[in-house]
């Protein structure tokens, strides 16, 4: 790897989701493709939810951090349909910053249709209850821990079904 | 055939007019199925089924704005002029999905029927899902892989009003009367989503 595409990985690592702080959107598995011609980069990303309104600010926040390094004289950011985001996207780091953040991570088997388990992301107890599939953002739901008593989300799981 | 992008779409004309239809029809019925939600919003039988119903109506629009950008893509005109500034006779979602929440206004009096939209809002995602299997399997590339997409996310929609409409059904007297009247009513009405 190029020391170009390593410091704009290494910034991607630091440009955290608006809906998610503290976890990157490198981390949530958002950056589908990184092409660098001399000075100019283009960035090719994928929506986690459709209808996720914070898609504009992800460009922009991205847009803007890689554009602070020196030697760059622009970022474009594209979004694509292309390659179908889904919750095994998100890697090991992003899983435990969500974790630390107050937010189980998806399961890593799931099958669209079958019941689930989640974890406590503050005790591991697996005795949760879901209150509500639908959370403050699209792509998270909110839960409760019957042995440590706490409230807590979780990232929904989203698989491809075809 | 496999068609990959807008450019090679606008090379048949019989292909384009098609899809274009299609693509009207997917964008206008998620449009007010969501419009239609959205006026529930601080209205719903309880606090959590707000936060539910908000974000399943949030990412329904979200649906209807990728349908308006591939018609933008078509050259048909921005996404957003799309959505907001047709006529109503240039509209082509189901009239059905059009009806009132209930009387009154969002802002004045709203007296809305929550079995109506129990009732509307599981079938349609029935029907949504349905059609979205077939269109995953489009001719059309882009639109193949938006379907793909959506279909991802409208599991939790569907699930949602299959709760709700199994739990009325099985609850009071008066629940139970009034989703079935909306059970009539639908069967009458719905054979428009289909058309």
């Amino acid at each position: 790897m190029s020391d170009h595409m390593e410091e704009v990985i290494a910034v991607l690592k630091q440009v955290d989701d608006p809906e998610l702080p503290s976890v990157s959107v490198f981390d949530l598995g958002m950056v589908h493709d990184i092409e660098i011609e001399k000075y100019q980069i283009k960035i090719t990303m994928v929506p986690t939810f459709a209808g996720c309104p914070a898609l504009d600010f992800i460009e922009r926040d991205v847009k803007r951090a890689v554009e602070q390094l020196h030697w760059v004289e622009k970022c474009d950011v594209v979004f694509s349909f292309q390659y179908p985001w889904s919750t095994k996207a998100i890697t090991d780091v992003g899983k435990e910053r969500l974790k630390k953040h107050g937010i189980a991570p998806p399961p890593d088997q799931f099958k669209p249709g079958e019941a689930w388990t989640v974890y406590c992301p503050f005790c591991n107890s697996d005795y949760t209850s879901m209150e509500n599939v639908f959370g403050p953002t699209a792509c998270r739901s909110i839960l409760y821990c019957m042995n440590c008593r706490n409230p807590f989300e979780a990232m929904k799981p989203v698989v491809a079904q075809v | 055939m496999i068609v990959k992008t807008a450019a090679e779409a606008k090379q048949d004309r019989t292909y384009i007019k098609a899809l274009t239809e299609l693509l009207y029809q997917l964008a206008d019925d998620d449009f007010i199925v969501a419009y239609r939600g959205s006026e529930w919003l601080g209205l719903a039988p309880h606090i959590e089924e707000d936060v539910a119903f908000s974000s399943i109506t949030q990412n329904t629009m979200g649906h209807a704005f990728m349908y308006y950008q591939l018609l933008e893509e078509l050259g048909e005109g921005e996404a957003d002029k799309l959505a907001h500034e047709r006529q109503a006779k240039e509209r082509r979602n189901a009239i059905y999905l059009e009806k009132k929440n209930g009387t009154g206004t969002y802002l004045e009096n709203p007296q809305f029927d929550w079995a109506l939209t129990v009732v509307r809002h599981y079938f349609y995602e029935v029907f949504k899902k349905v059609k979205l299997e077939a269109v995953s399997t489009s001719s059309y590339e882009p639109l193949k892989l938006v379907a793909q997409k959506i279909l991802m996310e409208q599991t939790y929609h569907l699930a949602h009003w299959e709760l709700w409409i199994t739990q009325l059904i099985h609850s009071t007297k008066e629940a139970k009367t009034r989703i079935r009247e909306r059970i009539v009513e639908a069967w009458q009405e719905f054979g428009d989503c289909l058309n």
